[in-house]
């Protein structure tokens, strides 16, 4: 079926209105938001720029942003390697198993939140699963503290939550990839390996940046998984922002906290697009 | 004809382990909604249902249900129809406008639901606005529309337009051939993201914790559960959450076992 | 791909950005604009409401427990009067801004600590309840009716403080027998520390912890030993739990030895999950709490709060459920009816012995005062916890 320029328009209509009134004027309003000193709900005053000057200049705030790279980097990279195993497995590989590895995965995804994160708490805590069957192994004689309220359980919750959600979107980006070109390239007489990492790899360097960047930037935001999981040292940027939404109120720190990190996350995706170009994970003809 | 694949058993294993990583917490947090005692440490000790009936004696859970549900349903809808429409555009015409919703439309899904929350907060004290079942149902809304445009446009590009070509030369109108040609090819991907979209706003947490006012979802009844101290209740809400993928998917293989079923959805060519 | 090229081609002109820019600039003015005028506060009650009927719904945010539900007498209290209760608990919140912010409108009654009366009577969150509206007022301890943190008037009050209990330590006996008996053990490296993450709480228990007065504490004070005491505990402070419940699930679990900013009410939960928890008010001293039932001015349900209200000063009704909390009333005859083995946990005569032993706290806002604030306490607090 043929749409035409204007019916075409005329069709967008509900999603652009969803959009733009939902994500695109709150975000500009929390822009706005932030150029005011709030006292509780209300702005007073006139338009300053003292939220960001203050956040800069706040040794928090460095040492929040510190700790969201620790956090955020193990758990990009962790989840990525990861997604993208499973789904080449599913993409390309042989067998029964990779139909119910996609129901798994896409399950797994599905799965609660909440639950999923809360959960490593009973295998993790002292009197939990991986200590408890530590302990009956007689590896260990004391229960393994750094294991729980820490940034490793963090990292561990976050993999668990943003792995799936990476392998879908590798599943996607592999089953695009042009099977011809691989076969092409094995009879060519190139190793699984060098097919891998000349031709697969390259040609899903978008899909892999992209999710690496999102991934890393659902970590930052992610602001229930070091509550629930992480030590006291475990404050992430998205914890600073929802308190300061929620808990320790500041409506215009909090919104320039956002805007720092949108902006913060813009910079770090060119950056990256500007590292795999460099090491020939990204060719150049892709934007 | 499927292309060069080779048996690689030990990414199969890989990918096995890590399954066994992602659904060992899962597997724990349901094994321990059936324990005996209230307490949540290992070892395991005993089987029983009470939490179950606990649960569902409670009256601040069924209304959590209850909200749920309704904003499920109204979510699922809305972002399907929204997002197929918005697909159907995408996959059909190319000009700036289409090409600049496209980029806007993925905006959400990259986003942690922290800044749309906090967006809604933001637009809550600009409009004097109440957080609420609406302003919940909103933000489902707003995430679960990209994803429904991912799916439908995924199966719309890998489908045979020449299909539509043939029905319109053996004389089908415009519509005609819409209702009887594309949308039944089209119908399990846009089922299966209608289902995807009511079990993703089922369990959305992130937004929710800004647009509830007082209203409870059943995330967030777990959410007050865990402030409160923990028994296996909590436990008991999560195996229920993790049923509703489970039915759905289950729903959609049934549903779509004419058109080739997972590997349809999947997108492959039989 | 594509789409990538065609934007940076296509679409980003400079006329483009500039009418995007000025698009924002103008969404930014309007909603500025819009934003400065307030969510309306209503002027409190000017004439006590007495004898209307209640029924309905009751919109209650407090702490969890104190709603009653599982107390008998209580649950007949709501039943009997037709009263739906919608009761969200408490986790951390900082609870004026949650009635200042969107959807505060909606709430009749909330919790108040001691500390915050005045200030949130002063930023008009708190209606004013006359003796009239809630007659048991008049049977208060003489400490409490006429103390300045509740009493703002003759026989009128910014809340109805109806509960009280001190703050100490809590253990697990199965695993400390001999138990803690000081806040010193905090700066023990041998012992894993849990907590509430409340600035509030923590400075005053380290106020306590070094002799001084956390209703009376200068900045001096603040940013010298009191922070020094808190930078001493970090390293044992293991988990810092943003709720009640997670506090005690936390020592359950055993991830922590012992919990500061611990409470009776802990002994009872813990019960429950079959666990034998203690409780004991450090050698250091301590400081007590008071929980009030403040009542919004724009209540929308101004009487079902009014009957809750004076089901919390009714002997019969609250007994009960101070007994599930493990604390006590503001008039001799609640603390009469209080179980036995509850009254048994306090002193033979309250008003001396509690009220007049225990340290209370108080939230400063006069940054030209001779007390250092809240705002500066939370930020001793957040840079402590930062210090790991």
């Amino acid at each position: 079926m043929r749409i035409g320029r204007g019916l075409g328009a005329a069709l967008l209509v509900p999603l652009l209105a969803v959009l733009i009134g939902f994500v695109v004027v709150p975000t500009i309003v929390l822009f706005g938001y932030s150029l005011y000193e709030w006292v509780f709900a209300s702005p007073k005053g006139a338009l300053t720029l003292t939220n960001y000057v203050e956040l800069l200049q706040s040794p928090i705030t460095w040492k929040v942003l510190e700790t969201t790279l620790w956090i955020g980097i193990p758990v990009a990279v962790i989840s990525v390697a990861g997604g993208y195993a499973i789904s080449y497995y599913i993409v390309f590989g042989q067998g029964r198993g990779r139909q119910l590895l996609f129901v798994l995965t896409v399950t797994a995804l599905m799965a609660s939140y909440l639950v999923r994160v809360y959960a490593w708490r009973t295998l993790l805590g002292s009197k939990g699963v991986v200590n408890g069957g530590l302990e009956a192994a007689g590896l260990i004689d004391q229960p393994l503290e750094f294991i729980l309220f820490s940034r490793t359980a963090v990292i561990l919750g976050e993999v668990s939550l943003f792995m799936p959600l990476a392998a879908l979107t590798f599943f996607a980006a592999l089953s695009g990839i042009n099977p011809d070109l691989r076969e092409a390239s094995r009879d060519l007489g190139a190793s699984r390996f060098q097919t891998l990492r000349r031709v697969t790899l390259p040609l899903s360097g978008p899909a892999i940046l992209a999710t690496s960047a999102l991934v890393f930037f659902l970590a930052a935001g992610d602001y229930l998984t070091p509550v629930f999981l992480g030590g006291p040292e475990s404050v992430t940027l998205g914890r600073l922002i929802a308190d300061s939404f929620g808990t320790t109120v500041d409506y215009g720190k909090g919104a320039a906290l956002s805007v720092m990190v949108l902006v913060g996350f813009v910079l770090v995706y060119l950056l990256m697009r500007f590292v795999m170009r460099r090491t020939g994970l990204l060719p150049a003809w892709v934007s | 004809m499927r292309a060069q694949t080779f048996s690689i058993p030990w990414l199969a294993i890989v990918s096995m382990l890590l399954m066994v990583f992602l659904f060992a917490p899962l597997a724990v947090a349901a094994l321990y909604a059936f324990s005996a005692v209230p307490s949540l440490t290992w070892p395991f000790q005993g089987w029983s249902l009470q939490w179950f009936a606990k649960l569902f004696a409670d009256p601040g859970f069924r209304k959590a249900l209850l909200t749920s549900f309704e904003v499920a349903i109204i979510t699922a809808v809305a972002a399907t129809l929204i997002g197929t429409v918005a697909a159907f555009v995408f996959t059909r015409l190319f000009n700036r406008l289409t090409v600049t919703s496209q980029a806007m439309a993925r905006l959400p899904v990259m986003l942690p639901g922290l800044f749309i929350g906090v967006g809604f907060v933001a637009l809550m004290i600009l409009l004097r606005f109440s957080p609420g079942t609406p302003l919940i149902t909103a933000g489902h809304i707003v995430v679960a529309v990209p994803w429904v445009i991912l799916v439908v446009s995924a199966r719309l590009l890998t489908y045979d337009t020449e299909l539509e070509a043939a029905a319109r030369d053996l004389g089908a109108g415009p519509f005609q051939t819409l209702r009887r040609v594309t949308l039944p090819i089209i119908a399990p991907a846009v089922a299966g993201a209608a289902l995807l979209a009511f079990a993703w706003s089922f369990d959305e947490t992130l937004i929710t914790v800004f647009t509830r006012g007082q209203e409870t979802t059943v995330p967030l009844y777990i959410v007050g559960k865990l402030r409160r101290v923990v028994d296996p209740t909590g436990n008991a809400v999560a195996v229920i959450l993790l049923l509703i993928p489970w039915v759905a998917f289950g729903l959609a293989a049934i549903f779509m076992r004419k058109s080739g079923g997972v590997s349809a959805m999947m997108g492959q060519r039989r | 791909m594509s789409t990538y090229r065609a934007l940076s081609r296509g679409v980003f002109t400079r006329r483009d950005f500039l009418r995007i820019s000025a698009a924002g600039a103008v969404t930014v003015a309007v909603g500025g604009a819009l934003s400065r005028s307030v969510l309306a506060q209503p002027a409190p009650a000017a004439s006590p409401l007495v004898g209307c009927t209640p029924g309905g719904p009751l919109n209650l945010f407090t702490w969890q427990g104190y709603d009653g539900m599982g107390v008998p007498s209580m649950e007949a209290f709501y039943a009997d009067n037709d009263i739906q209760l919608n009761m969200t608990p408490i986790g951390n919140e900082n609870l004026l801004v949650v009635m200042k912010s969107p959807g505060g409108e909606n709430w009749d009654a909330f919790s108040v600590n001691q500390g915050d009366n005045g200030y949130y009577y002063s930023q008009g969150v708190l209606s004013p309840i006359h003796v009239d509206e809630v007659p048991n007022l008049a049977k208060m301890y003489p400490q409490v009716a006429d103390n300045p943190i509740w009493k703002v008037g003759d026989g009128l009050y910014n809340a109805i403080p109806w509960t009280f209990g001190p703050i100490g330590i809590n253990w697990l006996k199965s695993r400390i027998p001999d138990g803690i008996d000081a806040y010193a053990a905090a700066l023990d490296p041998a012992y894993r520390v849990g907590t509430y993450d409340s600035s509030l709480n923590m400075v005053s228990t380290a106020a306590c912890a070094v002799g001084l007065d956390p209703g009376a504490l200068t900045r001096e004070q603040l940013n010298g030993p009191v922070k020094e005491w808190l930078m001493a505990v970090r390293p044992q402070l293991k988990v810092i739990s943003t709720s009640l419940g997670d506090q005690l699930t936390v020592l359950l679990s055993e991830e922590v030895d012992f919990q500061l900013v611990g409470l009776l009410w802990f002994i009872p939960q813990g019960a429950a999950q079959g666990a034998e928890v203690g409780f004991s008010i450090p050698d250091e001293g301590s400081y007590g709490f008071c929980d009030s039932l403040a009542i919004t001015p724009w209540a929308p349900n101004r009487c079902n709060a009014l009957a809750l209200a004076n089901a919390y000063m009714d002997p019969a009704t609250v007994g009960p459920l101070q007994g599930s909390l493990f604390q006590i009333g503001p008039t001799p005859e609640i603390n009469e009816a209080l179980p036995p083995d509850v009254r048994s946990l306090y002193p033979e005569d309250i008003a001396t012995g509690f009220f007049d032993k225990l340290k209370w706290n108080i939230s400063y806002n006069d940054p030209e005062g001779p007390y250092a604030t809240i705002e500066e306490w939370d930020a001793v607090w957040n840079e402590v916890k930062l210090a790991g």
